[in-house]
């Protein structure tokens, strides 16, 4: 199964990458070398086979719905890009 | 001095608690090793900070506080594990590069009450992909045994440091390999716990599934008592197990009479290099004379481990890098004219050509139409590695295999050729993806370059897989 390079362009903008011309040539080779690899797990028969490993034998923990306050506001603030107050300044959203 | 720097850190324990060494000193003098080093091991350095919790811990002692064992004791630690203050948590990534935690890991938190001192943030690949340390953001690490040759990866500072004795004890990650084979290429002991025995709160997250944190050190004994002061249930992680926590050191210096240790065959396959067989063969001469008893067992599923990996870890990663969003902390683009332009210009600023690879192959593993072909396939493959694993295990105590199939590659000599890369891990990866616990312990060297042997156990049996690695150590 081979990815195109309009596949990759799709995927990139998904992925939220800005690239180049010159960056889905690359990656359209580099992707289709690692996707090639992997093909050999389809010489495995995984009828019957549960896609969960970690889950036989086990539960998931739960633990009390409660809100727990983060008491360092400050300094979680103090690395934004750009805030005011106790919001995250973006670009406007809506025209 | 410099045999303070080389001693172990049980040994350096032992003068702090007799007071014949301050931690105040004992800091001084590895963070002026740290600063003359020319390896490119460390991201960010605590000076003030560090001293400051140093002489802390000397006014306790002289007081006549009871202190933990460990009070005073200097270590590095991996560059995604955060740690509050201004130093940053970079990952290795340039998008993370004014990163200042507002939090501690729940690891460091526990070096804290252990009375340990963080000298320094060690240098990684990026986000932790890589097998070279050629993916910082921040420049590679040289290889301290030979600088044309890389340290291994993607712990590859933390592995550094340790070999180059600029400090006693190291964190890393292990994902794929990360821990292991770096202490492979440098020469030292390097253990990936079993999955879950350490909370993964406040680390930085790349393969969620597959990620552990685990110690570094020059000295299996070593090893134990840093696995010690970081395992342990923790809430905050929900994939942290509610196991109790042993005595890691306790079966230290038992020997392995009467263990049973199993070589899986796969991991011997007729191209591995015959230098590196050699080594890994002298550690099974020693189990033997040792009174074990070796056994040849099967991995039927091992050729698939890569493939089924990279599709696991790659999808993991999408995942988790999709929160650099340049919103709430990190890097954000100057070209930033609509909240989409910001998204895809900061990322792509931001991230590095391994990380926007991962991220593409993840992306498109998890992207409809491709689901159930890649992601549900290579976790069924999962399933059936994890199943070889237990029926081996069944069988055997612990398992012996080579860390890596060669000693350290050149710089530079793999990063045209992803899938060559990837393939350095093929006898690491496994064991993350079956969850078991496994150590790299020095087995010798090729032409002065380090060899690695790997000792895997059972779920939770860290116990056994140090015993055995002990047995393993010195007496060359």
């Amino acid at each position: 199964m081979a990815v195109s390079r309009d596949e990759v362009a799709r995927i990139a903008s998904l992925a939220r990458l800005e690239l180049g011309e010159a960056d889905v040539d690359r990656m359209t080779e580099e992707m289709n070398a690692v996707l090639s690899y992997v093909e050999q797990l389809n010489e495995v028969d995984t009828g019957g086979v549960s896609p969960h490993s970690f889950l036989e034998g086990k539960s998931t923990p739960l633990q009390p719905d409660t809100v727990k306050d983060f008491d360092n506001l400050d300094e979680a603030l103090a690395g934004a890009p750009k805030a005011e107050g106790t919001f995250f300044i973006v670009p406007r959203v809506i025209e | 001095m410099s045999e303070i720097l080389s001693s172990s850190a049980a040994a350096l324990a032992g003068k702090l608690s007799a007071g014949e060494l301050s931690a105040r000193e004992l800091c001084q003098k590895f963070l002026a090793a740290l600063e003359a080093d020319g390896h490119n091991c460390l991201i960010g350095v605590r000076g003030e900070e560090a001293l400051a919790e140093a002489e802390a811990v000397d006014a306790a002692r002289a007081r006549g506080d009871k202190l933990p064992a460990t009070a005073g004791l200097p270590l590095v630690i991996k560059d995604n594990i955060v740690l509050r203050g201004k130093l940053p948590t970079t990952c290795g990534s340039k998008i993370l590069h004014n990163f200042a935690s507002p939090y501690d890991a729940h690891v460091v938190e526990r070096l804290r009450q252990a009375g340990m001192i963080v000298l320094g943030k060690t240098n990684m690949d990026e986000f932790a992909m890589g097998s070279s340390n050629e993916n910082s953001a921040f420049g590679p690490v040289k290889g301290p045994v030979a600088q044309d040759r890389v340290p291994g990866g993607s712990s590859g500072g933390s592995a550094t440091a340790v070999a180059l004795n600029l400090a006693p004890l190291a964190l890393g990650s292990d994902t794929g390999g990360s821990i292991r084979q770096p202490a492979a290429f440098c020469g030292v002991v390097g253990l990936k716990p079993t999955y879950g025995r350490v909370s993964r709160y406040g680390l930085v997250a790349y393969g969620s599934s597959l990620d552990q944190i685990g110690p570094l050190a020059r000295t299996v004994e070593d090893t134990a008592l840093l696995l010690g002061v970081i395992a342990g249930h923790d809430g905050r992680d929900s994939t942290s197990a509610d196991e109790p926590v042993p005595d890691f050191s306790a079966g230290l210096g038992k020997g392995v009479k009467g263990l049973k240790v199993g070589l899986p065959k796969e991991y011997f396959p007729d191209e591995l290099d015959k230098n590196v067989r050699a080594r890994v063969n002298e550690q099974v001469e020693k189990l033997k004379a040792g009174g074990a008893k070796i056994v040849e067992v099967s991995l039927p599923h091992t050729k698939y481990a890569i493939a089924a990996y990279y599709i696991v870890a790659t999808a993991e990663a999408s995942a988790n890098l999709a929160r650099y969003d340049g919103v709430r902390y990190g890097h954000r683009s100057s070209k930033a004219g609509d909240l989409l332009e910001m998204y895809r210009n900061s990322r792509s600023e931001g991230f590095g050509p391994e990380v926007q690879r991962r991220i593409m192959l993840g992306t498109y593993v998890l992207s409809s139409g491709y689901y159930d072909a890649y992601y549900l396939k290579a976790q069924k493959v999962r399933t059936l590695i994890t199943r070889d694993f237990t029926e081996a295990l069944g069988q055997v105590d612990v398992l012996l295999t080579p860390t890596t199939p060669t000693p350290a590659f050149r710089l530079g000599e793999l990063m045209d050729d992803p899938v060559s890369m990837y393939l350095q891990d093929i006898f690491t990866v496994t064991i993350n993806l079956a969850g078991v616990p496994a150590v790299s312990v020095p087995a010798g060297a090729v032409d002065g370059l380090p060899v690695g042997a790997q000792v895997i156990g059972r779920h939770f049996d860290e116990q056994t897989v140090l015993r055995v690695a002990a047995s393993l150590e010195g007496d060359e």
